[in-house]
């Protein structure tokens, strides 16, 4: 396989993927207005799996185009930012030797606190005051929790069926 | 699957509008959102806004930009009593002050900028297709790998869900009807294990089409470059600014 278009074509499929999960898959949430879906189970895997550069792209272009076709363009930025360094950290944190339990734990770890604070901070910051991006707090941690062990248990369960997939790393 | 799809075709003024003058327009008018102090300004904005949304795409335009953020809208006011404590009270409860006169106004100057942004980025997606957008940023410098992704990704979608749903079937009728919680992380991981099929045949395909990562052999098209281009973005940069002297 052609290094270039492999690197193309693994970033567009899974960030199809990552759409695909989040859209398929979706709890709303009456409190926020917001839904709960399994983006983050998507980017967690992929982080995992092929490591820091393309967890941050297919985590930063998967969500901004999650929320511009489901119609919350105007969260697109701040998704991009912020699960964009969800799949770059994962990625870090998973990236050498064979993936163990501590790996995993540590990769929800990051999802548990990248998600929630960043949405607060650039919600906070940029859209409307501290006080009201609060209210979205306990359910984006119920989202990145959830999303993230099924994430490593997704990773494990495609390691057994499709070995291939240790090859596919950056 | 419920996937609404960005792009509302029409042909009107705003749809025929190029795209980078509609870029150049909703970075120049979220800046003004997010720097102007002035309510009114604001507030006399957005009536453009809602006006031009109006016109092109209708009552659909208009809920689809104002569901996203409605919800927040009320939580704004519901947390305005607690936004700011200090000035001319408006409500008291006993000793107690519920609201005062620059809490409201804080909270209005707070609702009027988030419903604008998110009328902006629908107007921008509802009337422009995503090839033009991305043909737009590449000339602005975006890379040409990145773009290349971005369209190859829209066309998987639509593929992986239609293999969601077939997998979803699939396995529910081996299970006696429903899939179950259990069931899903088989769908899931099937319909991982299929995508990352796709990826090598993705990758040879790009390479049968001329495409080898050095040039750019794509169907995408580049935009048209006149005088009247750069007239209208100058024109899309300052138009927000105008509501700032009002």
């Amino acid at each position: 396989m052609n290094k270039s278009t492999g690197r193309i074509s693994l970033i567009s499929v899974m960030t199809a993927l990552t759409v695909v999960f989040t859209l398929i898959i979706r709890y709303p949430v009456v409190a926020t207005n917001g839904y709960i879906s399994l983006i983050d189970a998507s980017i967690v895997f992929s982080a995992i799996a092929f490591g820091p550069v393309p967890g941050f792209l297919i985590g930063a272009l998967g969500s901004a185009l999650s929320d511009i076709i489901g119609g919350y363009a105007l969260w697109a930025v701040i998704s991009f930012v912020v699960h964009g360094l969800e799949g770059l950290l994962i990625g870090i944190v998973a990236r050498n030797g064979n993936f163990s339990a501590l790996k995993g734990v540590l990769s929800v770890l990051v999802s548990l606190i990248i998600v929630p604070l960043g949405y607060f901070l650039l919600t906070g910051l940029f859209l409307v005051d501290f006080k009201t991006s609060l209210v979205e707090v306990p359910g984006n941690l119920l989202q990145s929790g959830v999303g993230s062990v099924i994430g490593v248990v997704l990773y494990k369960i495609v390691l057994n069926s499709y070995p291939k997939l240790k090859n596919m790393r950056w | 699957m419920n996937i609404r799809s960005g792009y509302i075709y029409k042909d009107d003024f705003l749809h025929r509008l190029d795209a980078r003058a509609k870029i150049f327009f909703t970075l120049s008018s979220l800046l003004f959102l997010i720097a102007e102090s002035s309510s009114s300004s604001i507030f006399a904005f957005l009536s453009l806004i809602v006006i031009l949304t109006f016109h092109s795409l209708g009552m659909m335009g208009i809920n689809r930009a104002f569901a996203p953020v409605s919800f927040l809208l009320l939580f704004i006011f519901i947390l305005s009593p607690f936004s700011c404590r200090e000035g001319t009270p408006l409500l008291m409860l006993s000793d107690f002050v519920l609201v005062t006169k620059e809490g409201l106004s804080y909270s209005l100057h707070l609702a009027l900028r988030l419903t604008g942004i998110s009328f902006l980025f629908s107007l921008l997606f509802s009337t422009e297709r995503m090839e033009n957008l991305l043909s737009a940023l590449t000339s602005f410098g975006l890379k040409y790998p990145i773009s290349l992704s971005v369209i190859l990704s829209f066309s998987f979608v639509h593929r992986l869900s239609l293999r969601y749903s077939e997998i979803k079937d699939a396995i529910s009728l081996r299970k006696g009807g429903s899939v179950g919680r259990k069931g899903i992380l088989d769908v899931l991981s099937a319909l991982i294990v299929y995508a990352l099929k796709e990826v090598s045949s993705t990758s040879n395909a790009l390479v049968g089409k001329g495409y080898d990562g050095k040039g750019k052999v794509t169907d995408m098209h580049p935009l048209s470059s006149s005088y009247s281009v750069v007239i209208i973005s100058i024109i899309c940069i300052l138009l927000p600014w105008i509501f700032h002297l009002l």
